[in-house]
């Protein structure tokens, strides 16, 4: 074995019996590779150490968690196989191409008509937005990537939206079965959250679970659920007091002050801004939005 | 703790005590959600790491991250065998490839990522790691990638071989080098703190 083997072996902890032995002898002869080694052990001991410590933006990767959960729960579904077909942008393309290619049998052949009828006719004009949209274009995988990024910098954990975006201008005349897909997915993401939220409870994790709960009760009342998501926002403030998060509970303030100011509980509302920013001011957390929000109850 | 709480944690238990094939094939033939989960949160720090240690920005690195997400789970069908590990590593360094390709923005690594480390005020260590990141940046770069996954992305070199798709002896090499370019560059660093 070369000295480098034997190294590189060393370093590895993969060496024999044998070829320690051999290590160490020619350690002792060999002084230049005595400090090579040295050296080289010192190194390995500062990269073990040297990991680039990421701090991660745990709503983000707790939001695409959830959407991809939701996914994965959906495939199992009898639905699987037509909701993939749905999803697929080429199944939209194809399917506008079939409304373009119909629509222009039928003006022609209606313009023919008009022809025989009436020689002057103005031009018919048929309507494809969908196919004019950039986003028909995009490769699938685009299109069908879960829109759910969150600002990094922001402990706000943002609701899971729709993990399918359609292809074509929601029309609700036209595209019913578009808004369908979509409610249906919402549903299910807010179904995986809810479960997720109990998991987590279970688990007595109360980081993760004041997180979830955020994004229960925004998901709530983005649907109109007031008294849910007030509920949630309330156990996310109990669980971040809990945890001693501080970033999640002027979250969870700022948002109990939102439902309340909904409610038309405008002292509850101003009292929530004020703790948020308070608690912000005390910690040298921005909190613009909530004083924003106290600013415009206050007037 | 009632009976289901109980029921939730004993599931939660087991799925953890699987590999990470075992998990993913429950997810590719079942479509096991907690399955997808447990194994989500084994990976998810690491390769946003990863992504953001390629991209060197957050926003380029949470996009590239989602279409990752979308792509194991599109292309699931297609892992039969060998380690998931290494195939979600060849996924992710393409993936990242192509962002930098695309955006023809490859920013180095940033100190701001970094979070502060007490031990950095000692100006010793500070000055030692300071010299090791340069001695990172400065290796060539399949040197440079072979070591980061073996040292920050904590793979195996059967891992690194089939993430680089390269031989695992070559991937052995790799790594050792770029130790032994790193202790040259350092080698009179070290001289001085003896």
């Amino acid at each position: 074995m070369t000295n480098d083997e034997l190294l590189a072996g060393y370093l590895d902890r993969s060496l024999s019996e044998d070829q320690l032995i051999e290590l160490e002898a020619r350690r002792n002869a060999e002084p230049a590779f005595a400090q090579e080694a040295n050296e080289m052990l010192t190194v390995e001991k500062l990269l073990v150490l040297a990991t680039p410590v990421v701090t991660p933006p745990v709503d983000f990767l707790s939001s695409v968690e959830s959407t991809m959960a939701a996914k994965v729960a959906a495939g199992s579904s009898a639905g699987g196989f037509f909701s993939g077909l749905a999803s697929s942008a080429w199944t939209w393309i194809a399917g506008a191409c079939v409304v373009v290619v119909g629509g222009y049998y039928v003006a022609t052949l209606e313009s023919l008509r008009s022809e025989s009828a009436q020689p002057a006719t103005t031009p018919t004009i048929i309507s494809t937005p969908s196919l004019t949209t950039p986003e028909s274009s995009a490769p699938a995988d685009e299109i069908t990537k879960p829109q759910i990024k969150s600002n990094s910098t922001s402990p706000t954990p943002t609701p899971v939206s729709n993990p399918t975006k359609s292809v074509s201008t929601p029309d609700p005349k036209t595209a019913p079965t578009s808004v369908d897909m979509t409610t249906k997915n919402s549903d299910r993401a807010l179904e995986a959250l809810v479960k997720d939220l109990q998991a987590c409870r279970a688990s007595g994790d109360h980081v993760r679970c004041s997180q979830i709960a955020l994004n229960v009760g925004r998901a709530y009342r983005m649907r109109g659920s007031i008294n849910d998501a007030e509920e949630n926002f309330t156990l996310a403030l109990s669980e971040a007091q809990i945890a001693r998060l501080v970033q999640f509970e002027i979250e969870a303030n700022g948002e109990l002050g939102v439902t309340a100011q909904q409610q038309g509980r405008h002292s509850d509302a101003k009292e929530r801004f004020s703790q948020a920013v308070a608690l912000g001011q005390r910690n040298g957390i921005p909190t613009e939005k909530w004083a924003k929000a106290l600013r415009e109850i206050e007037k | 703790m009632d009976s289901s709480q109980r029921h939730a944690i004993v599931g939660i238990m087991t799925y953890t005590l699987l590999s990470d094939e075992e998990l993913f094939a429950l997810v590719r033939d079942r479509e096991d959600e907690q399955a997808y989960r447990t194994l989500y949160r084994r990976y998810d720090k690491r390769l946003y790491a990863y992504c953001l240690r390629a991209l060197g920005d957050h926003e380029l690195a949470q996009d590239v991250f989602q279409t990752i997400a979308m792509t194991v789970f599109d292309k699931r069908r297609s892992f039969i065998d060998g380690s998931f590990a290494a195939w979600l590593f060849t996924i992710t360094r393409n993936m990242c490839l192509k962002a930098i390709r695309s955006r023809k923005h490859n920013v180095e690594f940033n100190e701001e990522y970094i979070a502060p480390d007490e031990t950095e005020s000692h100006s010793q260590d500070f000055l030692l790691k300071k010299a090791l990141k340069d001695a990172i940046e400065s290796l060539p770069e399949e040197f440079k990638e072979a070591l980061e996954l073996r040292y920050f992305d904590d793979l195996s070199y059967e891992d690194i071989a089939a993430a680089l798709n390269i031989t695992v002896s070559l991937a052995k090499v790799r790594v050792f080098r770029a130790k032994k370019l790193i202790t040259k560059k350092l080698s009179p660093i070290l001289d001085e703190l003896r």
